[in-house]
């Protein structure tokens, strides 16, 4: 549930930036930015959600 | 910048940039897909012409906002007891229209669902489309005004 809630959250959030952001001229180029904003998200929950793992510990 | 240039509309402000830039609507249609676009998200950029990214912020706005309240988020509303509801009533009234049709019928209003083991998910997702339907808005002002295509 936490993982699926996280993934719906980065994929709707990293379209939308992708969609409004003026740093990119081509629809590749905002493929691209849309998958690193969902990339960054996803990756960032991650390793802090490991951290926390091993600080409980 | 020259007097010469900065008289001049934002859509054609310089030759480097009149490739990137679009054209300048009138100040009505400009209001109209500001405020329509507050109301039903999306519907802004329908109105300018922008169909398939209107359609795509109409389709995941919703979607977060009702996957907010599937997971018992709370329609906050500002209350003197609690001066810090501001905030959440602020980012939850983003998402227009669908924000007073929840307060008026009471739906996801209450505390009651903090019981619920999703509360803060279905807190953060309701918030977060509020609050990209006023980025949404604002990009439609940009297409508008001719800052953006």
């Amino acid at each position: 549930m936490h993982l699926l809630a996280m993934l719906a959250f980065s994929v709707i959030v990293g379209v939308i930036f992708a969609a409004v952001t003026s740093e990119v001229n081509t629809p590749r180029e905002r493929v691209i930015y849309g998958v690193k904003v969902f990339g960054s998200f996803v990756g960032i929950s991650l390793l802090i959600s490991w951290i926390f793992y091993y600080l409980q510990m | 910048m020259s007097v010469d240039e900065s008289s001049q509309p934002l859509a054609t402000a310089s030759t480097e940039n009149k490739i990137l830039l679009g054209e300048a609507v009138p100040a009505k249609k400009m209001l109209a897909a500001c405020i329509l676009g507050y109301c039903i998200p999306g519907v802004g950029h329908l109105l300018l012409g922008k169909y398939f990214r209107g359609s795509l912020f109409l389709l995941l706005i919703f979607a977060m906002f009702f996957l907010g309240l599937a997971m018992k988020g709370q329609i906050y509303y500002p209350s003197r007891e609690d001066l810090f509801s501001i905030f959440p009533s602020f980012a939850n009234v983003g998402v227009g229209l669908a924000y007073f049709v929840c307060l008026l019928r009471g739906i996801g209003v209450g505390s009651f669902q903090a019981a619920a083991a999703t509360f803060e998910y279905g807190n953060t997702f309701l918030w977060t489309a509020g609050l990209l339907n006023y980025l949404v808005v604002l990009d439609a002002y940009d297409i508008a005004i001719g800052r953006k295509r």
